[in-house]
Order: structure tokens, then C-alpha cells, then sequence
């Protein structure tokens, strides 16, 4: 490779750069410390890394670095002047633009331009015309509309409305108080892991696997070793043979203990075969290519159907369901993944059964007698990605007394750190994990995936390595939320009681089983739970094949499951001739409800109830009345179209009872101001935030006098991680602990000094203050102690220390509503209406909830209509970039409406319940339904494609005699190619 | 993305200081094409952009597009009102990718790569346009319903390079239409159909790209009934010559060319048949 010396100016600077011949200008601005730039796609596809050459946008990454010669750059970095910052930066911060905020320097770089261009300065509607042009830049968390909210105002000044002071006092809980992150967001500060790694850092890439199912004969690594600038190579010979799960979770650990940091078998196109640490990412790869296996090739299955042999057959799908045969046709035999002896916790190995879940109450035989009609459907739904902005990345290296320290992307650091321990056979003292700002995760990064190889690398080398994921990497080597087929059975009596349900799932759990038995739990319970039904049957499997594995991803199993029940709650209601909304309001779970399904694993509960309140929220917005037929529109040139409203119910946990353990130290210090050390995570979402709202709150205080550390093995105390909507529901309930213990604490001690009953005390702010005015101080007749003084005189600091896990899981509810058309010429779905209710308990900062809820309906938009990861018969993703698996654009996103029922939760922090899963649950079904109201056609499979909705209008066509009674008879298997 | 394995850069300002063209070398226009995946096989990059074919001019003979003309130039340009063809020509414009790549991609890196999801080979082709290829042996004009063979190929030999589109004055005039379908609302393309109709004569020509591996062109002498359209369609592009891939089935394709060429040419039926 050969380097060049380039000269541009960067930000005002001149600068002289040397890179490689063929880098990107993204590269070159990093070796300038403009971090800022992020790097997501790497294919000019999302718009991160947008920066202005000659004050013109480009996509820096496909951007070549020579073509910068002589122009002057402008990054993140080199927008505000000091501390003043342009209108677009403060109009990003005041209106909130943000959640994780990796997308937010292009968002604010690209915006910038984009409102001085005539086709938006003089548009009609500046929103649509703000949605239409940003389609250049994704973003996962917001759903967008925080960012073209952002976007008006930076450009058209629109007013936005005074967000409320920091230092404001009073309530602190239920004020949407701005995330304390914006500054360092909006300005592109070095905040996320990949932004800072130590001097003499190593790089470390891995060779993956061009198979789906093979064993290594034989490897030889010597030409990789001889490559200069290599420092080692590892292969499955030089690494422990560890059986463990990279899922993050506590222990006992529930999962199959089924991968190995290096094996010598592969199990999907993507698997680890070796790994490579060198001075470059560059040479890292070329010696990969450099490195010869010889692979026995296995036969590989990709249907987890197939997969199951004849243990499939008691889920009772139809024989034509698997949509793979199996690849051997000369062998009989099953392959196996994971016929290797020392894997454990696998629960029928010699079918390919990483788990299995059986749930039951009830007498089901008696259920399907007692009912008038039975409906039968079969759901079939695809492996869709997370698509964190922020690559999985760490960077590993050791301290001088021997402890190592793994700064990682992670949502579980405290597992992490156990896992390592237990890998290197290293003391846990001995093992640092903490994470930085992250940049997204949605269940992803609850997944140890980069910490294992590179921290092996540092103890081998003894130097600094970091490991990043490329988007590639991203989308076909981590995991992906489940594949599966649902099968889904009601009898139903003519007044609407549901007698008995019935739920068979196979989900692909691909490669190795991580998450899939916990995910399968979700996937049944979940939308079982939620009807009345004194009859219910389950069984769900997550099933080995030879794909990229499924894990944990927001909503858990429980998405998957919902769109089954809430797509055939909807022809059930038809059947009836009954209005949806009507028969969920009958048949939903009552809060007097107290047994549901599975309630012996998982301990759910219903805490507050607003599920109803929720429903009428719903349809009112939508002005949706009973029986309201589908409206006709655009019969004109571009064809026609059909509108329809669909509707969608969902419920998930918070927290997860019993075992999902948090700690909170809570101190005052010496300054007189406080610290909070949470281990808990803050993915992005605002959680550091909201927890330092809920002690500001018992402490009387303002939330810039916490400070706060988060997430780090050494510094701050025990907390499971960020997963299953536990941060505030469990974490903040510690933080309230602490805040209170804390709050007696200081006021017991300023007793001793002051000399006035406890009950006569408060805190306010920075004081402590006597309710009765009885000081002599001038200015402050209730002035008695300041906090900074009382700490003096404590000599130091009062630090008080609660722990917390939840007897039980309280379930919050949420309703989706949408308003669809439909191009029944060309099946393409547009949404033009979206509203959720969502039953939240108490919203401690409503905009952060109302953001996790619309960042929720996006992901769940694309799941609907447009995201999937297909393979081919050979097991390789064909769609593994950005260009070809479409995510939801600022443009596919209606203007979208959210409403908070607040009823305080009993169980809940100040009344509040998780709030970070449930919403992403509902859009699916809801737009199915909301397809089948407008063109009577309904979909069994996502995503609904134009093609998929086009083939299901032209098979009613063809077949319209049948569609007069399609509620009463069995689905066909649609699309099962 | 970084180009890992390319070694050299050669950025001439006159195509005779190159030397001999060897397997290895690419050409470069904007790049944001060959910057957005890895390219094992590339070892030279030849910069265009010093060789000074960057015009966007109007001649005698019509609209001349230089090989490394960016695309927003295009939409910023101001052209006579009555030029209908730049209707489809922004329309490609927009339907590629945002407004930043636009600042650096080139029309004809477009047509060179010749994806069949190519944004502009069916407005050139609706618009008969045509384009000069310069060969070692000399230049010469090919017209761009010759151009693209195939997915990813074209007429172009190695070292070839095409130097300039040219729309003829004639076509600047027809009014156009610009319809395209992907599986989402951004993206690769699964049917474009681009409409270019003479007002004067009622000459048609509709350029059908993404639905065969390289776009057709259907032309017809006066406004065509639904069942001539019919005919055209199936003639020029059977259904074993629609793409069938994991984005769509070739039958998809070639239902949405149909719907497309509906949509397109009804603006051009006039009031009573709309
Ligand atoms: C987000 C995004 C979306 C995209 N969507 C589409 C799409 O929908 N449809 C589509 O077709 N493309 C798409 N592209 C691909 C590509 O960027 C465009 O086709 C673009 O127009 C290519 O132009 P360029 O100048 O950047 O070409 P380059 O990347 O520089 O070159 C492209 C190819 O053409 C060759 N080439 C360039 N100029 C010449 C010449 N004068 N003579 C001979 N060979 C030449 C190059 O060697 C190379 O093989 C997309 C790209 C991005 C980043
Ligand atoms: S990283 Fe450049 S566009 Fe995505
Ligand atoms: S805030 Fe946009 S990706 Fe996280």
C-alpha cells in the first residue's frame, strides 16, 4: 500500500495528512481526531459521516481522501465558534434531536445544507419537504420525528417552546428535562468507545467462514504470521476450549454453553475461523486472506422446521411449512451443529433443539369443544437486524499492576467481566469492563461479542488491541431478532369468549443458542397472557440451523408473537362481525386477572391498568366508529388506491423479577455536591438522565447537582445491565432507595449541628432548610446548614448504598393504531396515520418515553413493511448492507402521535414501568390489519413487501368465490417459497 | 470505505499520459461507486478529473454532459422552459441517492457501472441519446440503446472511456415522465419505466430499466393503445429475461414495467382518456 501527503485545511486548520492511496476522507479526518465523523455503513447509504468540502455536503466514507487536496473541510467539530453554536446545533438540543446521537453530526451537518436549498426553503410543507430530502441520513432511535422537528426550527426558526431550565426547581419527576449528553452530542465530542484508544493500540480482525457448515481439517497460518506488521495469529489450537454463551446474562446463567472463543468446526457463513492482531486494520486483513484452511464441508439446514427432523411434528405444522430442504439429499441423517461433548444446557442436541418451552393451563381439549369456531393460522416472520449505529467495538489493554481492561460497546459490562474472569481464568477484581457513550444497542450489545478475542489478544501480546465490526460484520456475524413459524389456533364462542388458544413456534436460533429458549418464553407467554382464555397451550423451540445466530433484540420474542395474536384477534373479530377495538375490550386481561401464563417462570403481574383508557385514546385519534368501511382514494393516473385503519394491543414486562439486580451508591460530597455510581446502562435512550431525575427528586434538588458514574466494573457498584426494560423500573427503584436512605442520612446528621428536630428539616437544593423559618440568617430566614458545610464537618464524603430486584414484573401495556393506504396496483403500503397509547405508569421524563415509543413504531414500521435478511441457499446473506436492506426513512415515517396514560404504578419507581420494548410491538399487526380493512386481503408473512401485498391482492382475484367466507377457513401458506 | 488494495494513483490532465492500460486499473469519476465496496481486483486508480471533461454545455447539436459532470449540476443548471427532457433527467437525479451523493456522482459513472438498477440508461435512452467513447484506437459516437449489454456490462473494452453524453437538440424538446418502483420508498430500483413523448408528432419512446439485466427501449410512431403497449412490452422483454433475485420475482417485475408504462403515458392521452 502505498501512502500520499495530502494538504487541506480541516475545520480552519491547514493540515498535512498521510494516508493510503486508496482512503476515504472519513479515514483521513480521523487520523485528525475529528471523531465526529462516524462511521455506521461505510457505503454512503446513512449519511454519518457527512462533512462539507468547500462548504459542499458529501458522504466523507465514499469519499476519496486525495480529492480533499487544497479544499478547506468542515466537520462537526468545526461548526460552533467557541461556545456559540449555530442555530442548527441549538435548535437540535432544545428540540431534543437525539437519542443515542450517533447519527447527529451528519444529521446537523446535512441539515444545515439541505435548508438553504430551494426546494425546501420554498416547499409548502417544510416538515414533508424536510422528511423527503433527509433520505440520506438514518437514524434508529428517534423515529425522526425529534430530528425534522430539530430541523424546522434550525432552519426556519420556527419558535421552539423554552425547554425547561436545568437549574429549575421543583418537581423534578415529569418534567421532560433535556438529555445531559446534548452539548457533547451536537458538537461531535469524543464520547463513543471507537473514539479513543490508547498509543500503541493493535488492531485485530478475524477470518470468518465462506460456509455454512464445515469442519477445519487443517490451517495453516504461516504466511499471515510472516506478514510485517503482524504480531500474532490465533486459531482454535492456541485459544482455552471454553464452553460459554455470548448472550449477557446473570447467573445461573438459563443458556446453552455452546460456543468456544475459537472452534474447530463452523456453523454458519460468518463464523470466527481465526483471528489476526496487527499494527493496521489493513494488514489485519490481509493477512486473513493470507491464512489457508482446509474445510470439510457439512451438509447445512437453514429451515428450523427441517432442522428438528421428527421432533417437528408435534408443533403440528403442515408438512410443506419448512421452507428449505435439507441440503444433503443423499443422507437422511440430520446435520447436527452441535454434536460436540463438551457443550451443556442443550436441550436435545441430536435434533437441533437448543431449547424448548411447554406452557399449559387449563384443559385445552375441553376449550376446543365448548367452542362455536375454531380459526387456524400460520405467521411466518423474518430475521430483521438491529442496526445500531454504533458498531460493536472494543478496546482491551492492561493496566501496570496486571488488571485487564476492556473499554467495549456493551449493555451487560458486570456480565462481561464474569465472562471474561471465567474465559482467561483471571480473578474478577482482575477484570475491568466499563463502556462509554454508546451509540445504540436495542439487545445487540447484551451480547458478548468483541470482548472475548480481544481481550485474549491483549493478554498475548501484552499490548493495547481494539476490535471494531464493520457494517458487513454487522449484518451477517452478530445476531439478529428470531426467525420463526408460528402457528396459532383460537375457538372462539359467537359472543366473543375465547374457549381455548393454542401456540406452536419454531424459531431459528441459528448457530448457537444464546437468548433463544429466553426469547421463545417471551414469544408465547406474552401475547397468550394478554386475552382472557381459561384454556392455553404452548410449545415453542429455538432451533439450531446454519444461520447467523437470533438474540436478544427489543421486544424479545414477544414481537414475534403479537403479530400472530393480534393479526388473528382481528379476523376473529371479523368472524364475529364485531368491531376489533369492541372485542379486545372484552377479552384483554383484566387487572383482578391474577393468574397468567407462565406467571410461576417470570413472576409478571399487572400493576396500574390503563389498558382501556388506552384503547379509547387510540380510536378517538384515529376517528375510527365501528364498522366504518375502507375509504377509496387516487383513482387518477397513479392508479388505485385503498385506505384502511388497523389496530393492535401488546404488553411486555419490566424488568425481569427476582434475578435482574441492580446497586446504586448515592454520596454527598466534600464540594457539597452529590454522586451517583450506577452500573446500569444508558444505551442512548436518556436513562442517566432520568435516573439522576428520580433522586433530584426525593432530594430537592436539581439534576445538575448529581453527578453521575455509570456502567463500569471497577467504579461503580453491581446492576445487570440495560435489557428487558429494567433500567428504570429496577435501577431507578434502587436510585430511590438510595435517594431516601441518603436523605435521612444528611438530615440526621445536620440534627447534631443545628439543634432542631428532624421533622422540622428539609433538604432544598444545596441546604438543608427548617420548614418553620427559624434562622438568622440574613437573607434566608430558613436557611440552617449548606450541604458543602455539612460535609466539612462530616470530614468527607456521606455515601449510602441500596440494592434492588423486583419480587415481580409489573406489565405495561400499549395500544397501536394506524392508517395505511394501499397501491392495489402495485402493493406498495404507505402509513399515513400512527398513533400509540401506551399504559406507562408515570412518565419521569415524558419526552424521553414518547421518544423510546416513536423510535419503537419505526423499528416496528420496518419490520412490517420493508426489513428482512435473506439468504441463499448457500447460507450467505444477499442483502447485507443498507443499500439492500431498507430501513425505515425520515419519509416512511407519518407524523405520529403519542399519548402517555399515566396511572402511577404500585410496584414502580414514583409509579413508573419500563417502557422501553412494548413499542415496538404493534405496528406490525396494526398495518396488517389496517391492509386487510382496506383491500381485504390479509398477510401471514413480513415483511409485507410490495411483491408479497401484489401477489396476496392477485390470488384473491383469482380465487374470489372463497373470500366471502376467508374468516372461517384455514390459511394457506403464503409465499412459503 | 478505504480502498485497501489499491496501490497507485495516476491523476493525468491528458488521456496520452497515461501508460498502457492494464488489468487493475479503473477508472474514477466520483467514486461513489467504487469508494462503497471492498475492490480486490483494482490496484490503479485514474483520476478523470484533471483531464477537464467536466461540462455541462449546450451546443448546435444539443445537451452535452462531460464525463465527470456531477449530477447536482443538473438540478441547479437553468435550461430553457420548454425542454421537457430535464424533467426525467433531475428525476433520475433524485431517484439515485441523497442530495451529497449528488454533489459527487457523475451521469455517466451511472451509465459506465450499467447496474440494470442504473437511474439514468433509460432516460437516455427514451431521449436517443448518445455517447463518445474514446479507444485507443480512436473516438467514436454509440448510440446509448448500444451501450448496455448486460448487469454490469456494457460495450466498453478495457481501457475504453467514455468521454461525453450527448442528448440531440430534436429530443430536448418531448415532454417526459419518470416512474419507478423499489421495495421500499429509496433504493435499487425493481421497474423504471421513463416516457419521452414528441407533442408534435405523438412519437413515443419509453426507456424500461431495472426489469432486465440491461434496459430496453419500445418505441412507437404515435400514441400506442393499451393492448400495442401490451405487445411492445412482451416482445422486447420476455419474462425470461426479467431479473429474478431475492428483491423480486421476474414476474413482479415485468407486472410492475406494465403498470408503470400505464402510468407513465397517461399524462400524454390527453383529457379523454384519463
Ligand atoms: C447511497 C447510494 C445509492 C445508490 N443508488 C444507485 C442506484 O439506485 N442506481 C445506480 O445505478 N447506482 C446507484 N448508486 C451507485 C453509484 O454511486 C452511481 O451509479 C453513480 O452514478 C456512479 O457515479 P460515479 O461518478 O460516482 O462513479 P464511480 O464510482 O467513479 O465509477 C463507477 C464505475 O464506472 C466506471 N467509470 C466511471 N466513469 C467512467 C468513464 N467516463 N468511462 C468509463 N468508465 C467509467 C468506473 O471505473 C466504475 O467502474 C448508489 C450509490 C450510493 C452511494
Ligand atoms: S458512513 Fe458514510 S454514509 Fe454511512
Ligand atoms: S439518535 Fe439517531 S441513531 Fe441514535
Amino acid at each position: 500500500m502505498n501512502e500520499q501527503t495530502l494538504h487541506f485545511q480541516v475545520n480552519g486548520q491547514e493540515q498535512q495528512i498521510c494516508c493510503a492511496v486508496g482512503a476515504s476522507l472519513l479515514s483521513a479526518l480521523h487520523q485528525q481526531g475529528c471523531m465526529g465523523v462516524h462511521r455506521v455503513c461505510d457505503s454512503g447509504d446513512c449519511g454519518s459521516c457527512t462533512v462539507w468540502v468547500n462548504d459542499v455536503a458529501v458522504h466523507s466514507c465514499i469519499f476519496p481522501a486525495f480529492r480533499a487536496e487544497g479544499t478547506a473541510v468542515t466537520t462537526i467539530e468545526g461548526l460552533a465558534q467557541g461556545a456559540s453554536l449555530t442555530p442548527m446545533q441549538r435548535a437540535f438540543l432544545e428540540k431534543q434531536g437525539f437519542q443515542c446521537g450517533y447519527c447527529t453530526p451528519g444529521m446537523i451537518m446535512s441539515a444545515t445544507k439541505l435548508v438553504e436549498r430551494p426546494e425546501v426553503v420554498q416547499a409548502e410543507d417544510p416538515d414533508a419537504a424536510i422528511r423527503n430530502w433527509m433520505d440520506g441520513n438514518l437514524c434508529r432511535c428517534t423515529g425522526y420525528q425529534a430530528i425534522a422537528e430539530s430541523i424546522l426550527a434550525g432552519g426556519f426558526g420556527f419558535q421552539a417552546e423554552v425547554s425547561p431550565g436545568l437549574a429549575e426547581s421543583g418537581c423534578q419527576v415529569g418534567r421532560s428535562i433535556p438529555k445531559q449528553d446534548g452539548p457533547a452530542i451536537v458538537t461531535g465530542q469524543p464520547i463513543y468507545t471507537a473514539d479513543w484508544v490508547p498509543a500503541g493500540t493493535l488492531h485485530l480482525k478475524v477470518l470468518r467462514s465462506p460456509h455454512a457448515h464445515a469442519l477445519i481439517r487443517r490451517i495453516d497460518t504461516t504466511k499471515a504470521q510472516t506478514l510485517p506488521g503482524v504480531h500474532v495469529v490465533l486459531t482454535h489450537a492456541d485459544v482455552p476450549r471454553i464452553p460459554y454463551t455470548t448472550a449477557g446474562h446473570g447467573e445461573p446463567v438459563p443458556d446453552p454453553h455452546d460456543h468456544y472463543l475459537l472452534d474447530n468446526k463452523v456453523r454458519f457463513v460468518g463464523d470466527r475461523v481465526a483471528a489476526v492482531v496487527a499494527d493496521s486494520v489493513a494488514i489485519a486483513e490481509q493477512a486473513c486472506g493470507l491464512i489457508e484452511v482446509d474445510y470439510e464441508v457439512l451438509p447445512h439446514v437453514l429451515d428450523p422446521l427441517a432442522a428438528m427432523g421428527d421432533r417437528a411434528v408435534d408443533l403440528g405444522f403442515p408438512p410443506d411449512a419448512a421452507s428449505t430442504k435439507l441440503s444433503s439429499d443423499s443422507s437422511t441423517r440430520l446435520p447436527l451443529l452441535h454434536d460436540e461433548p463438551d457443550s451443556f444446557q442443550i436441550h436435545d442436541a441430536q435434533h437441533n433443539i437448543a431449547g424448548e418451552v411447554r406452557l399449559e393451563k387449563g384443559n385445552l381439549e375441553r376449550g376446543w369443544a365448548e367452542a362455536d369456531f375454531t380459526l387456524e393460522r400460520i405467521y411466518q416472520v423474518p430475521a430483521v437486524q438491529h442496526f445500531h449505529l454504533e458498531p460493536h467495538v472494543s478496546t482491551s489493554w492492561l493496566e501496570a499492576d496486571g488488571t485487564l481492561v476492556v473499554r467495549s460497546a456493551t449493555q451487560v459490562p458486570f456480565h462481561c467481566q464474569r465472562v471474561l474472569a471465567q474465559l482467561f481464568d483471571l480473578p474478577k477484581e482482575k477484570v475491568r469492563v466499563f463502556k462509554t457513550h454508546l451509540g445504540g444497542g436495542f439487545g445487540n450489545k447484551q451480547e458478548i461479542l468483541t470482548e472475548d478475542l480481544c481481550a485474549l489478544a491483549t493478554l498475548k501480546t501484552g499490548r493495547p488491541v481494539q476490535w471494531q465490526f464493520t457494517r458487513w460484520e454487522e449484518m451477517t456475524a452478530t445476531n439478529s431478532r428470531h426467525a420463526a413459524k408460528i402457528r396459532l389456533k383460537v375457538g372462539v364462542k359467537r359472543d366473543g369468549t375465547l374457549t381455548a388458544m393454542e401456540m406452536a413456534v419454531a424459531a431459528n436460533t441459528g448457530a448457537y443458542g444464546n437468548h433463544g429458549t429466553q426469547v421463545v418464553f417471551l414469544t408465547g407467554s406474552m401475547p397468550l397472557g394478554l386475552y382472557r382464555c381459561e384454556n392455553q397451550r404452548y410449545l415453542g423451540r429455538s432451533v439450531y440451523t446454519n444461520t447467523m445466530p437470533g438474540g436478544a433484540f427489543r421486544g424479545y420474542g414477544a414481537t414475534q408473537g403479537f403479530f400472530a395474536m393480534e393479526c388473528l384477534m382481528d379476523e376473529v373479530a371479523i368472524a364475529l362481525q364485531l368491531d376489533p377495538l369492541e372485542l379486545r375490550r372484552r377479552q384483554l386481561i383484566q387487572p383482578s386477572a391474577g393468574l397468567l401464563l407462565g406467571a410461576d417462570h417470570h413472576f409478571h403481574l399487572i400493576g396500574s391498568y390503563g389498558l382501556q383508557e388506552a384503547l379509547d385514546q387510540v380510536q378517538q385519534r384515529l376517528q375510527h366508529t365501528p364498522a366504518m368501511p375502507p375509504s377509496r382514494t387516487g383513482q387518477d393516473s397513479v392508479g388505485q388506491t385503498r385506505r384502511g385503519i388497523g389496530f393492535a394491543v401488546a404488553m411486555q414486562g419490566s424488568g425481569l423479577a427476582k434475578i435482574h439486580e441492580a446497586r446504586v451508591r448515592l454520596a454527598l460530597q466534600p464540594n457539597g455536591r452529590y454522586l451517583m455510581r450506577t452500573g446500569s446502562v444508558d444505551l442512548g435512550t436518556g436513562s442517566d438522565t432520568t435516573l439522576r431525575q428520580i433522586a433530584a427528586e426525593v432530594l430537592h434538588t436539581t439534576i445538575d447537582q448529581i453527578d453521575i458514574i455509570t456502567a463500569d466494573t471497577k467504579e461503580t457498584p453491581f446492576d445487570a445491565g440495560a435489557y428487558a426494560s429494567a433500567t428504570t423500573y429496577i435501577t431507578g427503584q434502587a436510585v430511590l432507595l438510595a435517594a431516601q436512605d441518603l436523605r435521612s442520612h444528611l438530615l440526621n446528621r445536620a440534627v447534631e449541628m443545628v439543634n432542631i428536630p428532624v421533622e422540622q428539616m428539609d433538604l432544598q437544593g444545596d441546604c438543608i432548610v427548617s420548614k418553620n423559618e427559624v434562622s438568622e440568617h440574613e437573607n434566608d430566614p430558613s436557611l440552617l446548614i449548606t450541604l458543602e458545610t455539612l460535609a466539612h464537618q462530616q470530614n468527607g464524603v456521606i455515601e449510602v448504598e441500596r440494592h434492588y430486584a423486583a419480587d415481580a414484573s409489573t406489565l405495561t401495556f400499549a395500544v397501536q393504531g394506524v392508517e395505511v393506504e394501499v397501491d392495489l396496483e402495485t402493493g406498495k403500503v404507505s402509513v399515513l396515520k400512527a398513533v400509540q397509547a401506551v399504559d406507562i405508569g408515570k412518565a419521569i421524563n415524558p419526552r424521553i418515553c414518547e421518544g423510546q415509543i416513536i423510535g419503537g413504531m419505526a423499528m416496528g414500521l420496518g419490520y412490517a413493511l420493508t426489513e428482512e435478511l435473506r439468504l441463499n441457499e448457500q447460507g450467505q446473506t444477499l442483502n447485507p448492507t443498507p443499500r439492500t436492506y431498507r430501513l425505515p426513512l425520515a419519509k416512511d415515517m407519518p407524523k405520529v402521535e403519542v399519548v402517555l396514560v399515566e396511572r402511577g404504578d404500585p410496584y414502580g419507581p414514583l409509579g413508573a414501568k419500563g417502557v422501553g420494548e412494548v413499542s415496538v410491538n404493534g405496528m406490525a399487526p396494526a398495518i396488517a390489519n389496517a391492509v386487510a380493512h382496506a383491500t381485504g386481503v390479509r398477510l401471514y408473512q413480513l415483511p409485507m413487501t410490495p411483491e408479497r401485498v401484489w401477489a396476496a391482492l392477485r390470488s384473491r382475484h383469482s380465487s374470489d368465490s372463497s373470500a366471502c367466507n376467508r374468516g372461517l377457513e384455514n390459511a394457506d401458506l403464503e409465499n412459503d417459497a | 470505505m478505504d480502498l485497501h488494495t489499491v496501490e497507485t494513483l495516476l491523476r493525468p490532465t491528458r488521456l496520452d499520459e497515461l501508460p498502457p492500460w492494464q488489468p487493475g486499473m479503473a477508472w474514477l469519476a466520483g467514486g461513489t461507486w467504487l469508494f462503497t465496496e471492498p475492490q480486490p481486483q483494482v490496484k490503479t486508480l485514474v483520476d478523470l478529473q484533471r483531464l477537464g471533461w467536466d461540462e455541462l454545455a449546450v451546443t448546435e447539436a444539443g445537451l452535452v454532459i462531460g464525463a465527470t459532470c456531477v449530477m447536482s449540476r443538473l438540478v441547479e443548471a437553468e435550461f430553457p422552459e420548454q425542454w421537457g427532457a430535464i424533467a426525467a433527467l433531475r428525476r433520475g437525479v433524485h431517484a439515485l441517492a441523497s442530495f451529497k451523493v449528488q454533489n459527487v456522482a457523475t451521469v455517466v459513472g451511472n451509465l459506465c457501472l450499467a447496474l440494470p438498477a442504473g437511474t439514468f440508461a433509460p432516460v437516455m435512452m427514451a431521449l436517443g441519446a448518445r455517447y463518445e467513447v474514446l479507444s485507443p484506437g480512436g473516438a467514436a459516437w454509440i448510440e446509448a440503446v448500444d451501450f448496455q449489454t448486460g448487469a454490469r456490462r456494457t460495450i466498453l473494452q478495457p481501457g475504453d472511456v467514455v468521454r461525453r453524453v450527448l442528448i440531440p437538440r430534436e429530443f430536448l424538446t418531448w415532454q417526459t415522465t419518470y416512474q419507478r418502483i423499489c421495495v421500499a420508498s429509496a433504493g435499487l430500483a425493481l421497474a423504471i419505466v421513463v416516457t419521452a413523448y414528441n407533442p408534435m408528432t405523438q412519437q413515443v419512446r419509453v426507456g424500461i430499466g431495472a426489469v432486465s439485466p440491461a434496459p430496453k427501449l419500445l418505441t412507437f410512431a404515435g400514441m400506442p393503445t393499451a393492448e400495442e403497449v401490451a405487445i411492445a412490452l412482451n416482445t422486447a422483454i420476455p419474462l425470461e429475461d426479467c431479473i429474478e433475485d431475492d428483491q423480486a420475482s421476474a414476474t413482479y417485475r415485468r407486472e410492475m414495467a406494465r403498470v408503470l408504462l400505464g402510468r407513465s403515458l397517461a399524462p400524454f392521452y390527453g383529457p379523454t382518456r384519463s
